[in-house]
């Protein structure tokens, strides 16, 4: 059975992604780790597809402005066995007079103009209470280092903003047992069921049930 | 292949359990088989007046600390275990091997050892058949029903505890996850 990407978000329009053209040439690569951090929140049926690529039409062609690394890895999971839900991916529509200004505006749509920090990037985790644990092999923050923060995550929880589970004291008992497994077939039931009621009365008797 | 990991999460409550459990000692020797990143013994250390000294296990180096390299079930029987006061067996899964090795180890030394367990059955998670075996079930049964035989995973581990002369646990439960401690 092939594994499902789920499109988790809605754009203006849907493209198979052999129908959309890589527009950035070299100015961005996807490492082997960073490709496995992005295919395990594709993959992660909650998170999914998030985002719209932003695409820029022109002369039928559909160049992405954003969205080349989603689309690499989406691509590499298909070689891999999976199947986009619905075959096709969202797009949102970019507008742009022509080649340099749609070149611009993926420079535009690479840059980061907002910062973050460790200290605002932890009250963000604490604030919406997600786990760090669970986010950590899914994104990579390049302004965080993020193996010192998962170690500083382990601390916090410790000293502060994990929970304790009540704990309980209990006697075992040495014993002896002899296991009997019973097996029939389900139109035999009416037949054996007052035998299985009076064995279940026995003192001592412990029983489990299941079907195969 | 040792593939039992570190479980990683509920991190206070086992802390708190093995705060609570200490051995009232001026120097307590600790093995941590499932080391980590150490940070469970390295924040009990802190917190501690004891002077806490930990030899840990871990199958890859992943901080700067010294550990011994490779996995605990090959690395167990080198060791003299008489000179630890705790083994800690953090593990995601169950550590029935490592268990085995311990309790052999104490019973035919007549020492005894305070133990940390954490065990963790998973939802499809199978129990080691070993396991089941030593408490009573046989190979046939468990490989005909398999989802009866890996039901209730705790109670089953709590048997195979008792009949290792295991007669009282302290135990924190979240869901299937459970961290124990005992002496042997």
């Amino acid at each position: 059975m092939k594994k499902i990407i789920q499109i988790t978000c809605k754009g203006h329009s849907q493209i198979k992604p052999d129908e959309l053209k890589e527009f950035q040439g070299n100015l961005k690569t996807l490492s082997d780790e960073n490709y496995q951090k992005l295919k395990a929140a594709i993959a992660d049926p909650q998170i999914g597809f998030s985002f719209p690529i932003f695409v820029w039409k022109n002369k039928n062609k559909n160049y992405i402005i954003d969205g080349h690394q989603r689309l690499i890895t989406v691509r590499r999971m298909i070689e891999e066995g999976w199947m986009i839900k619905g075959g096709k991916l969202p797009v949102d529509w970019i507008e742009a007079p022509d080649i340099k200004t749609a070149k611009k505006k993926v420079i535009m749509a690479v840059s980061q103009y907002g910062v973050y920090n460790e200290e605002s990037f932890l009250e963000f985790l604490q604030t919406a209470e997600i786990d760090f644990e669970e986010l950590k092999d899914q994104v990579d923050l390049p302004l965080i280092d993020m193996e010192q923060f998962a170690l500083d995550w382990k601390e916090i929880t410790i000293r502060g903003g994990g929970k304790d589970i009540p704990e309980k004291e209990e006697i075992l008992r040495p014993f002896k047992k002899v296991h009997i497994l019973i097996s029939f077939h389900p139109d035999l039931f009416s037949n054996i069921e007052p035998f299985l009621k009076k064995i279940i009365n026995i003192s001592g008797v412990e029983y489990e049930q299941c079907s195969n | 292949m040792n593939s039992v990991q570190t479980d990683n999460s509920h991190l206070l409550a086992k802390v708190n359990l093995r705060i609570a459990h200490l051995p009232q000692k001026t120097k307590i020797c600790v093995l941590d088989a499932y080391h980590g990143e150490g940070i469970i013994w390295k924040y009990i250390s802190e917190k501690s007046k004891s002077d806490i000294q930990v030899t840990a296990i871990e199958r890859k180096s992943i901080t700067d600390d010294i550990i011994l390299q490779g996995d605990n079930r090959k690395i167990l029987p080198s060791l003299s275990l008489k000179k630890f006061d705790i083994i800690d067996l953090d593990a995601y899964g169950v550590p029935f091997y490592q268990l085995e090795y311990i309790f052999n180890y104490d019973h035919k030394r007549k020492i005894h050892h305070g133990i940390f367990v954490t065990f963790i059955q998973s939802v499809y998670g199978r129990l080691p058949v070993a396991m089941l075996k030593k408490i009573g079930y046989s190979r046939k049964m468990v490989e005909k029903i398999p989802s009866l035989f890996n039901r209730n995973g705790i109670e089953k581990f709590k048997s195979y505890l008792a009949l290792n002369g295991i007669s009282r646990i302290f135990i924190k439960t979240q869901g299937k996850k459970h961290y124990l401690y005992f002496t042997t």
